[in-house]
């Protein structure tokens, strides 16, 4: 099974109902190679793997026909959801929905005129060192606008006002980014396991179309 | 016949306890790594090579090559003995001298470059198996 096309994707999606939407996003926000750095036994170790064994249960549901062999809806969900393609192609989508003319480049990056839109899933802050510093590799020295994502998504029953409120913290990247790459905006959103105001993918969508406007018009 | 997990209880026991020993283990994505070089490092051809020593199958994913088989085996893993395959442990021992010093993320980094995967093209080879980039990069050479 290979890894799902855009193409592919925009077909699947019409067909998938609205209530269903935010659940597609908040599973596709977990990577599982960055459980690494979590001892497994922890309850934070034990509450990711259920999450993951939810992402496995779900996510074939609702993409795959019936009666596929779980051997594929293992590879699906290994391909496109511990990868950031389903996370990637939703967001790009409902830019597209906003009016909001992108595309998926050859690199796997969401593009929109003169920016790009660099998504980085958060779950453990051992990644953050690592992100930023891919990052500067990446862009520094680039004539485009980034708008960078970091979207922390709630394990177990966070409390969500305070957690939502500690990603604001990591704005002090943008701070660190701003010496390095010209033009960068960073957004820090912090995204409910059940659909609630301002911690949903349409608030995402409306910030990230915000931003891009302004780094547009400079 | 060694199974495949029985094969990756025995390497990474084996591995674990000599990075130990040298003061050189830093943890599980090291031991990812160690693990993936183990599997694919070819020392006469000094590159990656499609084929998979212990079977094991390495996804790429944000921090390099990953295998779900080595992830579960390492979670599971206790003390036992560190008794090794002397076929086996030669080609450990090499990675262990070879790569054994290097800091997780360093690794990290030099796995992917060995895959021809850089930090401005890694986007398009997330969720794809080791043995299809491999695969692809051995069709180009030839």
């Amino acid at each position: 099974m290979k890894p799902l096309s855009f193409q592919k994707f925009k077909e699947i999606y019409k067909e998938i109902e609205e209530k269903d939407k935010h659940k597609i996003f908040y599973y596709s926000l977990f990577d599982i190679s960055s459980f690494i750095f979590i001892e497994k036994m922890s309850r934070l170790g034990r509450e990711l793997s259920e999450i993951d064994r939810k992402i496995n249960e779900e996510i074939p549901k609702l993409f795959l026909k019936r009666g596929i062999k779980r051997t594929d809806k293992l590879a699906f969900v290994r391909r496109n959801v511990y990868s950031d393609r389903l996370c990637r192609f939703l967001i790009a989508i409902e830019l597209k929905k906003k009016g909001v003319e992108c595309s998926i480049s050859e690199e796997g990056d969401i593009e929109v005129n003169k920016s790009i839109v660099e998504i980085k899933r958060i779950v453990a802050g051992a990644q953050l060192s690592k992100y930023v510093e891919e990052i500067v590799k990446k862009y520094e020295g680039s004539n485009k606008n980034l708008v960078l994502l970091l979207i922390f998504p709630q394990i177990g029953e966070e409390d969500v006002e305070r957690i939502s409120k500690l990603t604001e913290i990591y704005y002090v990247i943008e701070k660190f980014l701003s010496f390095k790459i010209e033009r960068v905006k960073v957004i820090c959103q912090y995204i409910t396991r059940e659909e609630l105001e301002n911690y949903n993918l349409s608030n995402l969508i409306e910030r990230i179309v915000k931003v891009i406007k302004e780094l547009e018009k400079i | 016949m060694v199974n495949r997990v029985n094969a990756n209880r025995m390497v990474l026991r084996y591995l674990i306890s000599k990075l130990k020993e040298r003061g050189t283990f830093y943890g599980k994505l090291q031991v990812m790594k160690l693990m993936f070089l183990i599997d694919h490092f070819d020392p006469k051809k000094r590159r990656i090579v499609k084929k998979s020593l212990l079977n094991n199958k390495y996804y790429i994913y944000a921090f390099g090559p990953f295998s779900f088989e080595v992830s579960e085996e390492y979670d599971r893993l206790k003390d036992g003995k560190t008794k090794i395959d002397e076929r086996l442990r030669e080609k450990v021992d090499f990675i262990i001298e070879k790569f054994g010093n290097i800091d997780q993320w360093v690794l990290s980094e030099k796995c992917m470059e060995m895959l021809g995967i850089t930090v401005k093209n890694k986007g398009r080879f997330l969720g794809f198996r080791v043995d299809e980039i491999v695969k692809n990069y051995e069709a180009k050479r030839n």
